[in-house]
């Protein structure tokens, strides 16, 4: 068996720099998010997409499936489509009733499987499902732009293309449930699947199949076929809350392996010696496309826009940057990438997003590396004073601060009983607080610092007469093995944002067009310029699209 | 006591994730209640008595205190759920044979030796290491007693804050309404 030597690589940025909520929250999507990802399986599975169910009255109310076979195994996507009264349309978790409603299903299911899952798909959390069922989603309509559609269509016109540029979507799923919620199959049940191993690939592709099934379901209301362009630009929107939040501090070692492989692929490309002309044209070609992009990312937030705008002023700056003589140079991206520090963050992390597309063959393989089937252990034999050292080396971030500060605890993160949904509360002024949710990590691990024992003992030992800084040992252990795994900021204090939280899962899911609604809740386009169905033979080139309306 | 005739039927996730949230409604803390949540998952997967989980919550709060002695550790005091990791921690660090204060501890501490891969022997009160193999688990839908499950589903509604109309507003961050 021949060893090849591993690429090149500089430097990886460190976790001091990455691991920054405020350079987590200006995260790009990359080659490497989970959707592409899905996409080149697809196409290299020489995956078809088919349709065998369509059962709407004319209104567009009724069930459909499509089916696939992909790495050996059949999946089906089960939509339901119902009349939802306008009063009961919301994108919050304690929504009751949606628009559309989804199963993918494990396998093809019979008549009796599809009966059961078009009576239980609407009820969402309140039903049960079985391991058949693989996710659960469901999506609400963007009234305004599906309602356009369908007159445009019933007219015997196309949708006006400033107003699909404008929205990006038929519609917004409000929730994609995978591993084992409300009976769903655990992740287990399918990770060791060709293609499915990686984070998410199951509920990435139910979002890509929904997104066709809204194009059709436009299309038969409407009684004409969208052009090819419009359905590409037609992603799928999705509103995306403190739901997610509390994931990445929850999974730190899955965490860790997402920023170790794109930090990877940052330090392999800037370790490239030097590019040739097919290179050095499609680098310009994406600049231009990125410029693009952000002439139709228009969101009426206010920080969102500032940013959005910074980031138009200084593109065409560092556009100009990219000499012939830059780019002909030795080890030129590691030049760009060294000297964006210039920029502001978001442009900074847009640059890097760019710099990983045109290198595909040497950094896609990376992507196996982010599912991890790990979680974080103790190790108990470990002398206290190295974990001593380890949180001096790496919690310096942590224990600088002053958690009986108002400001520094101002915020604390709990479930709430209703809905069970995750929220944010503030401190000073809620109820609630003495059932907060432990995503206090810093806090946690200064209260560990400052109780240190009179003698140099085994951890296992110190946590006997220390029990409750177990979980807080146990991160310090793995901080020091994964130094990736910790998000360096306060997620208790007066400035934390949630959404930058929200921005950098999403942004590895493959998310775009960010559009906050608030501090703490998002909407995102995905999936907006992928493939169709019958486009899997092109399947990879559509990083931050535009519309080719 | 009879055994519940009603059952639930639940993902591996769904059961770790209740169990953990169950702990932490019963005062116990956070690295012991992530602990007591995959051993659930473990006991769950390799079809094994899943009531070890309830009756740790259910158990009052005792102080945890080792002896460590030269060749094995012996427990002073503390509940299962303060025990069994400690335990564990002791066999991960070169302990093969521990004692316990309370027999009733025993398959709870052998579940978390197991999940980590480590099997024990024990009479009484005495656990010694096996070198006998582990069973591993499935990955499959588990049916678990309603008592059971009632019982977490109880102890976890400790963790979850009533809501207002203003939390329910300002603590996800959304309107009520979405119709554009």
């Amino acid at each position: 068996m021949k060893d090849f030597p591993p690429p090149a690589q500089m430097p990886m940025r460190p976790p001091g720099t990455v691991m920054r909520l405020r350079r987590m929250g200006a995260s790009f999507p990359t080659r490497l998010s989970f959707l592409r990802t899905l996409m080149r399986a697809l196409a290299s599975d020489n995956v078809k997409v088919t349709r065998p169910v369509w059962v709407m009255d004319a209104n567009g109310y009724g069930h459909a499936t499509y089916h696939l076979r992909l790495g050996g195994f059949d999946y089906t996507l089960i939509a339901v489509s119902t009349d939802l009264p306008p009063e009961m349309r919301t994108d919050r978790v304690i929504a009751t009733a949606w628009d559309t409603t989804y199963v993918l299903y494990d396998g093809i299911p019979s008549q009796a499987e599809i009966d059961r899952v078009v009576a239980t798909a609407p009820q969402q959390e309140a039903a049960r499902f079985t391991a058949r069922d693989l996710v659960l989603s469901r999506a609400n309509k963007s009234v305004r732009l599906f309602n356009h559609v369908i007159d445009a269509l019933r007219a015997g016109q196309q949708p006006n293309a400033d107003k699909i540029r404008e929205t990006g979507y038929l519609m917004r799923t409000t929730a994609v449930y995978g591993n084992g919620k409300f009976g769903i199959a655990d992740r287990g049940h399918i990770a060791k699947r060709p293609f499915m191993g990686g984070p998410f690939m199951a509920e990435m592709l139910t979002v890509w199949l929904i997104r066709g099934f809204t194009h059709d379901l436009a299309e038969h209301v409407g009684g004409a076929e969208l052009s090819r362009e419009a359905k590409r630009h037609l992603g799928i929107g999705n509103s995306t809350g403190l739901g997610m939040a509390p994931f990445l501090v929850n999974h730190p070692m899955l965490l860790d392996a997402w920023m170790q492989v794109r930090e990877t692929a940052v330090a392999r490309v800037r370790a490239i010696p030097s590019l040739d002309a097919a290179q050095i044209s499609r680098i310009y070609a994406l600049v231009t496309r990125a410029a693009q992009h952000l002439a139709e990312w228009n969101v009426p937030d206010e920080i969102a826009a500032e940013r959005i705008t910074t980031l138009r002023r200084e593109w065409p700056a560092f556009a100009a940057t990219l000499t012939p003589d830059a780019l002909t140079s030795q080890h030129p991206i590691d030049s760009i990438l060294t000297q964006s520090a210039q920029w502001s963050v978001d442009t900074q992390e847009l640059i890097a997003a760019l710099m990983l597309e045109p290198f595909g063959e040497l950094i896609d393989g990376l992507t196996d590396c982010m599912a991890t089937p790990f979680h974080p252990t103790l190790d108990p034999s470990m002398p206290y004073s190295e974990l001593t050292s380890m949180i001096d080396r790496d919690w310096d971030w942590a224990c600088a601060i002053d958690y009986d500060d108002a400001r520094e605890c101002a915020q604390f993160w709990y479930v709430s009983e209703e809905k069970l949904e995750p929220r944010l509360g503030s401190r000073h002024i809620e109820v609630g607080a003495e059932r907060e949710s432990p995503l206090d990590i810093g806090r946690q691990v200064k209260a560990l610092a400052r109780d240190v024992p009179d003698s140099d003992m085994p951890v296992g030992r110190f946590l006997v007469e220390n029990p409750q800084h177990r979980a807080a040992a146990r991160r310090v252990q793995t901080l020091g093995r994964h130094p990736y795994a910790e998000i360096r900021d306060n997620l208790i204090g007066k400035d934390c944002l949630p959404i930058d939280l929200l921005r950098c899962k999403l942004a590895f899911f493959g998310a775009a067009k960010f559009d906050p609604k608030s501090d703490r809740w998002t909407r995102i386009t995905l999936a907006q310029g992928a493939p169709l169905f019958d486009e899997l033979d092109n399947a990879d080139d559509w990083w931050l699209p535009v519309a080719s309306l | 006591m009879a055994a519940s005739c009603v059952a639930v039927m639940l993902a591996l996730n769904e059961i770790g994730g209740m169990a953990q949230k169950a702990a932490r409604g019963a005062c116990i803390p956070l690295g012991q209640a992530e602990d007591l949540g995959r051993v659930a998952i473990y006991l769950a997967a390799t079809g094994g008595n899943v009531s070890l989980i309830t009756r740790a919550l259910e158990e009052p709060y005792s102080p945890l205190a080792l002896d460590w002695g030269a060749d094995a550790v012996t427990v002073q005091s503390g509940q299962a759920a303060l025990v069994a990791p400690a335990l564990r921690d002791a066999f991960a660090m070169g302990y093969d044979t521990a004692r316990l204060a309370d027999p009733c501890h025993a398959p709870m501490v052998g579940a978390f030796l197991a999940e980590d891969g480590v099997a024990l022997r024990w009479e009484g009160l005495d656990l010694t290491r096996s070198d006998t193999t582990v069973l591993p688990g499935t990955c499959k839908p588990v049916v678990i007693p309603d008592a059971d499950w009632s019982a977490w589903a109880r102890y976890a509604a400790n963790t979850y804050v009533p809501e207002t109309d203003a939390s329910r507003l300002a603590g996800a961050g959304a309107g009520l309404t979405d119709n554009d």
